[in-house]
């Protein structure tokens, strides 16, 4: 009697990161326009294009993309109001904001932007609580907290937001297991937590969060075939690795996750990964290993 | 949305496909340009509507078109009567609930629906709560259900208590509890508030969750929602803020306040004032032991100029002031002393339990190693084991806790680091609820630590031995304010980081660890006081000699090598 523990089935395993494959599939994302799924996640276009960057850059590839390209569908998508939206001919929102900055930063071409428009969008999506709403239509979520707090961190212009505030708010979606979620009330996640531990690194709140407890929690995510689930009882994903090994070492406690087991996971999950969402977390991820 | 393995089809098959899919992307674009028109000529209505209900029932995700809609909607509850308004959003509902039905993990979705409700002219929050039954009885950890059931149950006015009942419903009926576990740690402290303010729950309730939570682990003992939920029944509540130690020196002229969570002082802090003989000192500069933060629970500051030697006996007093609490803690320096110390007289480990408490834990642990007979190799029963001998006598179970954490090393090899450092932070507990951290000299060798808990409760120790264990990281150490003589031997420590300022180190021992660069000894350059070091057995003394190695430490006047 009991539960089956969900996991995945032990496959071959190869036990290489495919490099040259990895850089060639983004590459070739890049210029597939036509591509069902590039149309299809035009909704997200702008983290998207981040994602893929930190990839190659991550890989030393960042030269095989077109800066220029790049930088100028950023330029195009900022909008009056100063937020920027996903892509052409979508509404601005606080997520591909923060993407754009990014990007920006990567190449270093803020100045390509009306930057104080952009901080007086995003400051302006700051609620009486503390919270942040995604955009005009109220959607309140940890994650616009931590997506104001890394955007305005990155402007050095944290002074546009009220900070205290904005932590006040992240510390009371604190939950009983040492987690967070995306309001005050929600349950852990995994994505939840690592924007709630972004919002403290960036202000120096990190020793509000009980490390041993939470680390405990996050390391419980790993499950017998060394890949890493976002909560427990649910299936791994390679994107969970991120946010977990990320959140693990926000607070010193990366080595509470089996190092060995995690790398053979990834591995075996590297001849898979079928979908461009999937891969540039995956390239991202080997700054743990 | 994240791919799973890719079939190999045939290369028909793949054709077939990819014609199939070029169909779906050109009438979703076809229709997302027209809705894209139609939106920037202002038109709000029945077309607008069906074109983007269309695109929203496959492609949930994209908010622009949510966006889009909502202003439509807007525009006809402005202009429609009431009725027609009313149903409208109904029709709305209908529509919502069967993208849930295909996409029941949408935020789009949910979001739209929550600003459906708040538009509505009479919004039925019953049918509301029944959606949310429905949804989480086809996925109970669907966490988009469960937060809109809270705005719904926020709304509408539903209490604590109803909300309470519907997670004992959930948990005696379904296995994969976890969200409702969670909820009902949320809900317990509203509907049986602890009368001491704390914000925890009653403790006759929680101790009644213990018999919940067990009955749970026995039908299941691989539901790791109820260890989870076990775990935090055992745990203390939220840390009071109090001054745990006050400690004066004469040389230096110094004192150490310890507290008993980090806090900042001065402006926009807490308070921390000081009087010496009745006397309250103007200008003190309050230093963090953890210089990279502007939080700590070690502060300390100069009496220089304010204690005289051959005196008799000097009065020192400290007053914390913070919203949350007021303390004045004072301390004597006699005419002969040159140190004293005021501390705390509450254990560390053990707050006081009931009797009724004490009852139920060991009553719990009789359980647990039921469980464990029947299950030896279940981690969760050996974890909880350890967790209940803590609560309920740390030193006199703590060979026990030693056994049970090293069987799990074994049994869940995959967190043997956690154990490990786990092990570590319970043998300093150990150390401290023995109150060994008031004596001068602290030993704590030989014994597998991994990592170097509590030390900011060392600050007043001169003398401290961590040899023969595996402490690779020193970051800790920046809190030994006191110490004169460290002996780190046979660890494996790769840099100095955290030694550096450390005020009144003279001897430092670091035998056979795995220095192995100039740039692990360069934070020693900042001990000032430190005389003698002894760095044998280091990687590093192959590639340097003494010569260049006293270029990075010149106040050396005796080095081992």
């Amino acid at each position: 009697m009991g539960t089956a523990a969900k996991d995945v089935i032990d496959v071959q395993q190869p036990n290489n990161l495919l490099l040259d494959k990895h850089v060639e599939y983004i590459c070739a994302y890049e210029n597939k326009k036509d591509d069902y799924e590039y149309v299809m996640t035009e909704y997200l276009r702008m983290s998207g294009i981040y994602w893929c960057i930190t990839a190659m850059d991550l890989m030393g590839h960042l030269h095989k993309m077109t800066a220029e390209d790049i930088i100028k569908v950023v330029k195009k998508c900022q909008h009056e109001c100063g937020g920027v939206s996903p892509s052409e001919g979508h509404d601005p929102h606080l997520l591909y904001t923060l993407s754009a900055v990014q990007i920006l930063c990567t190449y270093d071409a803020l100045d390509v932007v009306d930057v104080d428009g952009l901080v007086l969008y995003v400051s302006a999506l700051q609620q009486e609580d503390g919270s942040f709403v995604g955009d005009m239509w109220g959607e309140v979520d940890t994650r616009f907290s931590f997506c104001a707090l890394a955007c305005l961190a990155l402007l050095h212009r944290l002074d546009a937001v009220d900070v205290e505030k904005a932590i006040e708010f992240v510390l009371s979606c604190k939950n009983f297991d040492g987690g967070f979620g995306t309001k005050p009330g929600s349950e852990s996640h995994a994505g939840q937590i690592y924007c709630c531990l972004g919002v403290l690194a960036i202000t120096g709140r990190l020793h509000e969060v009980d490390a041993d407890l939470l680390g405990w929690w996050l390391c419980e995510r790993q499950l017998p075939s060394g890949g890493l689930n976002g909560r427990p009882e649910k299936l791994p994903d390679v994107c969970y690795s991120w946010w977990v090994l990320s959140s693990l070492a926000m607070i010193g406690k990366l080595h509470w996750i089996d190092r060995v087991r995690a790398v053979s996971y990834r591995s075996s999950s590297s001849t898979e990964i079928s979908t461009s969402l999937s891969l540039p977390f995956f390239i991202s991820e080997s700054v743990y290993f | 949305m994240h791919g799973r393995l890719k079939v190999r089809t045939t290369a028909e098959q793949q054709e077939l496909k990819r014609q199939e899919r070029t169909q779906k992307l050109n009438k979703f674009q076809a229709g997302f340009n027209r809705a894209s028109q139609k939106r920037l000529n202002k038109e709000y209505d029945k077309e607008s509507l069906l074109i983007t209900g269309q695109l929203l029932a496959a492609n949930p995700d994209v908010s622009t078109l949510w966006n889009y809609r909502r202003e439509i909607i807007q525009h006809l509850l402005d202009v429609k009567p009431k009725e027609e308004a009313q149903l409208l959003c109904s029709e709305e509902q209908e529509f919502l609930e069967a993208c849930l039905r295909v996409n029941p993990k949408s935020y789009g979705v949910w979001h739209h629906r929550s600003w459906l409700l708040n538009k509505m002219p009479t919004p039925d929050w019953k049918t509301e709560l029944q959606l949310c039954n429905k949804f989480l009885e086809y996925d109970e950890r669907n966490f988009h259900c469960w937060d809109y059931r809270r705005f719904v149950v926020k709304q509408s006015g539903v209490s604590a208590e109803e909300e309470l009942e519907f997670t004992s419903d959930k948990i005696s009926s379904n296995f994969s509890n976890y969200s409702s576990w969670y909820y009902r740690s949320k809900l317990l402290p509203v509907v049986h508030p602890s009368p001491d303010g704390s914000g925890r729950a009653a403790e006759d309730v929680l101790l009644k969750e213990f018999q919940l939570v067990q009955n749970a682990f026995f039908t299941d003992p691989n539901d790791q929602s109820a260890w989870f939920y076990h775990r935090w029944l055992l745990g203390k509540g939220e840390q009071k803020l109090e001054v745990d130690c006050l400690y004066v020196s004469l040389d230096p002229p110094k004192i150490i306040v310890r507290l008993t969570k980090p806090v900042k002082v001065g402006s926009n802090g807490v308070a921390l004032s000081v009087s010496v003989q009745g006397k309250q000192l103007s200008n003190v500069h309050w230093q963090n032991s953890a210089s990279s933060s502007l939080y700590g629970s070690l502060w300390e500051c100069s009496l220089q100029d304010h204690l005289v030697h051959g005196s008799d006996c000097q009065d020192i007093a400290v007053e914390l002031n913070s919203s949350e609490h007021t303390q004045l803690v004072t301390c004597a320096l006699g005419a002969d002393q040159s140190e004293a110390k005021a501390v705390s007289s509450s254990s560390f480990c053990c707050s006081e339990m009931t009797a009724a408490k004490t009852e139920t834990l060991t009553n719990e642990l009789e359980s647990c190693k039921q469980l464990e007979e029947l299950e030896p190799n279940n981690k969760w029963a050996l974890l909880t084991i350890v967790l209940l001998m803590r609560a309920i006598d740390p030193l006199r179970y703590q060979d026990d806790t030693s056994r049970y954490i090293e069987k799990l090393q074994d049994v869940d090899s995959v967190r043997r680091n956690y154990y490990r450092d786990l092990e570590s932070k319970y043998k300093i507990e150990n150390l401290l609820e023995r109150r060994l951290h008031y004596e001068n000299c602290v030993e704590l060798n030989g014994i597998a630590l991994t990592a170097l808990y509590y030390m900011e409760y060392l600050a007043t120790v001169s003398e401290i031995d961590f040899s023969s264990n595996k402490l690779s990281s020193l970051g800790q150490c920046c809190h030994l304010r006191c110490v004169k003589c460290l002996v780190l031997d046979d660890n494996v420590i790769v840099s100095c980081d955290g030694l550096q300022g450390l005020p009144l180190l003279e001897d430092l021992s670091l035998r056979n660890n795995n220095i192995s660069t100039i740039e692990g000894l360069q934070p020693l350059n900042a001990c000032a006081q430190l005389r003698k070091l002894a760095i044998n057995g280091n990687p590093v003394t192959q590639t340097h000699d003494c010569e260049q190695l006293k270029l990075v430490i010149p106040q050396l006047s005796y080095l081992s090598h």
